[in-house]
């Protein structure tokens, strides 16, 4: 049974739930959840208050300010919000099914079963369909075991943006040599890059494992980890240099990685001939505020190496989670 | 003729790491006297201005009154402003060009006083990031080599790490570095230096356009000599960055610009040193009058061999 940990998004938050975490799914936050029950004597036996509380996730300054409320099957009602983002309403008591929706954002369900003489609390978290993530500096490594003609087709699940050599219908054509090198119409290459954004909603992972980092301490939590997951120094150097002087603006950061079959959320590849090593590692992060900001366990990676034709790609995103200690806001795009 | 930025005073500021933090400039009142000349409800403030420059005629100076309209300063021949005020609670606010904006707390004035204030300006000189300086060796044979860099004080992160030595490693022919067991590729570092400090020459460079950046960027470091893998580095880290806007200047400080910026020490000595720094900024409106294209002379690699590029983002150009 896995706690999943909101005080970082929630702050106005009526209480935190556990939830047991469905298998092979990855959960970021819950978007309905149950609160608070007092007993209310006051109010008749066909009575219940139903409180709900609204907040977006990601960066948006603009308070809700109304949404829009769907019980069972009766017509949407439009709601206007308090200034903190809360309605409550009266109603028999009993099983609901409710739907919330809020100005871009996705529809959030809940089911309830409420008792008589109660004061019931609920908490909604849309998610903005709008706030997209910069997907940074995918680059792709090469390691055959001779001489090889490589065929790569990435289909990110976003948009495709900068290429290095040029992506062309078809994929790269390359060939790639056992030194790593890589030539593509005799250019000699040591990587293929992309970048791109992705909404940012359609990144799931289980917050409550990762880790909190504190700025000194980037560089050895990355060879710890690059190293476990099997990187080679260069390539671990390609990573650090690029993301540890953005990192080092904040005091700490909250890391999670995305490996193999979690890469996939990001984008697919498709290798010809297909590698004997597959190593795909997305970094996941956040400025945070201190060491317990987040409730996280380290986490552990479980890589099988396989001899033969390796193939690494390494990439990341700032994910864009409101934090009032955060130094460096990145120009807009 | 160079044109210095800020000389100039023509960027406005976009990124927030360009700004040092902090409040910069002091005020003091220095004398309140009886000023029967005006209304009761009314008085006069004396305002003395210092500026970095040492005198403030030249300069074009603001202020505004509990955040209303900005007013503009004249400064009299005895080199102060006599501004009439409404007696109560004021909260000033003072621009001038180049320097920090000053913000006083609630003066209170009494009415039918003359307040005497003396305002100082510093400049707001903004700290750019010297971006991802990288460093390839290229020996004839396996060689041992020392690499000191002159801004060592001003290193923000290193990698491998930079020690009170400097950098030491094996370096082999092929360019891969050796050093506590590992293999990389370059020596990287990182590092922040004032923005006059980096010379910018406005006078020569390049436009370059959005969707042009790649081919601009693989011909002009082609032609300064990078090899491919030197220039794939290179694209990789600027152009997505470059290409976000439509139009960029684009400026190269080579070999002897680039000791300006920090001087390496390599040792045993190279036998040919090719030093990159591109200076590049948005430039909103896509032309610069008077601009002359850089010319890019190419180094021919002899012997042992040292390479290094690395670059500065400047405030966005306006108004050229």
């Amino acid at each position: 049974m896995n706690t999943l940990i909101m005080a970082l998004l929630v702050s106005g938050s009526f209480g935190l739930n556990t939830e047991k975490k469905e298998a092979g799914t990855l959960m970021y936050v819950p978007p309905f959840r149950e609160g608070k029950v007092q007993t209310d004597n006051t109010l008749d036996a066909n009575q219940a208050v139903y409180s709900f509380h609204f907040e977006t996730l990601y960066q948006n300054k603009e308070t809700l300010k109304s949404i829009w409320l769907k019980v069972d099957n009766c017509e949407k009602v439009k709601t206007d919000l308090d200034s903190l983002g809360n309605c409550s309403y009266t109603m028999v008591p009993g099983k609901h099914n409710f739907k919330f929706y809020a100005d871009k954002c996705q529809v959030v369900k809940g089911e309830v079963n409420v008792n008589p003489y109660t004061r019931n609390n609920f908490d909604i978290t849309f998610t903005d369909t709008t706030i997209v993530v910069v997907v940074c500096k995918p680059v792709i490594y090469l390691h055959p075991v001779e001489e090889t003609p490589v065929n790569i087709k990435i289909e990110p699940k976003g948009e495709l943006g900068f290429t290095y050599p040029t992506y062309k219908d078809g994929g790269w054509n390359v060939l790639a040599f056992p030194n790593g090198r890589i030539q593509e119409e005799g250019t000699m290459f040591n990587y293929l890059f992309w970048d791109g954004e992705m909404p940012a909603y359609k990144l799931k992972y289980d917050q409550s494992e990762g880790e909190i980092v504190s700025k000194n301490e980037l560089t050895s939590f990355f060879i710890r980890n690059l190293g476990t997951l099997g990187f080679t120094s260069w390539e671990m150097q390609d990573f650090m240099t690029y993301w540890i002087p953005k990192m080092m603006e904040n005091e700490y950061c909250y890391v999670h990685f995305l490996v193999n079959d979690a890469y996939e959320q990001i984008a697919s590849v498709t290798v010809t001939p297909k590698p004997d090593h597959m190593l795909r590692v997305y970094m996941l992060w956040h400025p945070v505020k201190d060491k317990k900001a987040v409730n996280c366990t380290p986490q552990v990676f479980d890589i099988d190496y396989h001899e033969g034709f390796g193939y690494v790609e390494w990439g990341g995103s700032e994910i864009p989670i409101e934090n009032e200690n955060k130094k460096n806001q990145k120009p807009e795009k | 003729m160079k044109l210095f930025i800020l000389a100039l005073g023509l960027l406005t500021t976009k990124a927030d790491y360009l700004k040092e933090s902090g409040s910069h400039g002091t005020y003091e009142i220095t004398g309140t006297k009886p000023e029967p000349t005006v209304g009761k409800k009314e008085a006069f403030i004396e305002f003395t201005f210092q500026c970095p420059e040492g005198t403030c005629a030249k300069k074009k100076i603001q202020f505004t009154k509990n955040g209303g309209k900005p007013n503009f300063v004249k400064i009299s021949d005895k080199g102060t402003f006599v501004h009439k005020v409404t007696a109560g609670e004021i909260e000033f606010e003072f621009m001038a060009l180049d320097c920090y904006t000053i913000t006083t707390s609630k003066i209170k004035i009494a009415g039918q006083t003359r307040v005497s204030m003396t305002v100082t300006f510093e400049k707001n000189e903004p700290m750019i990031l010297e971006e991802k300086p990288v460093i390839y060796l290229y020996p004839t044979e396996p060689t041992y080599v020392n690499v000191e860099l002159s801004n060592a004080n001003d290193l923000t992160f290193t990698y491998p790490h930079y020690t009170e030595d400097g950098w030491n490693i094996l370096a082999n022919s092929d360019g891969t570095l050796k050093t506590d067991g590992k293999e990389f590729n370059y020596l990287f570092w990182e590092g922040k230096i004032h923005q006059s400090q980096l010379n910018v020459d406005l006078t020569s460079g390049f436009i370059v356009k959005s969707d042009t950046v790649t081919r601009f960027l693989e011909s002009s470091l082609a032609k300064a000599g990078l090899n491919t893998k030197e220039s794939a580095d290179f694209i990789t880290y600027w152009a997505p960055r470059l290409s976000q806007n439509e139009f960029n200047f684009v400026h190269f400080n080579f070999t002897e610009q680039y000791d300006a910026i920090a001087k390496l020490n390599v040792s045993p000595l190279p036998d040919t040193y090719l030093r990159l720094y591109m200076l590049w900024a948005p430039l909103p409106e896509g032309k610069m009058n008077g601009l002359v294209k850089q010319e890019i002379t190419g180094v021919a690699r002899k012997g042992f061999t040292v390479v290094e590029w690395g670059g500065s983002e400047l405030p966005a150009i306006k108004g050229l």
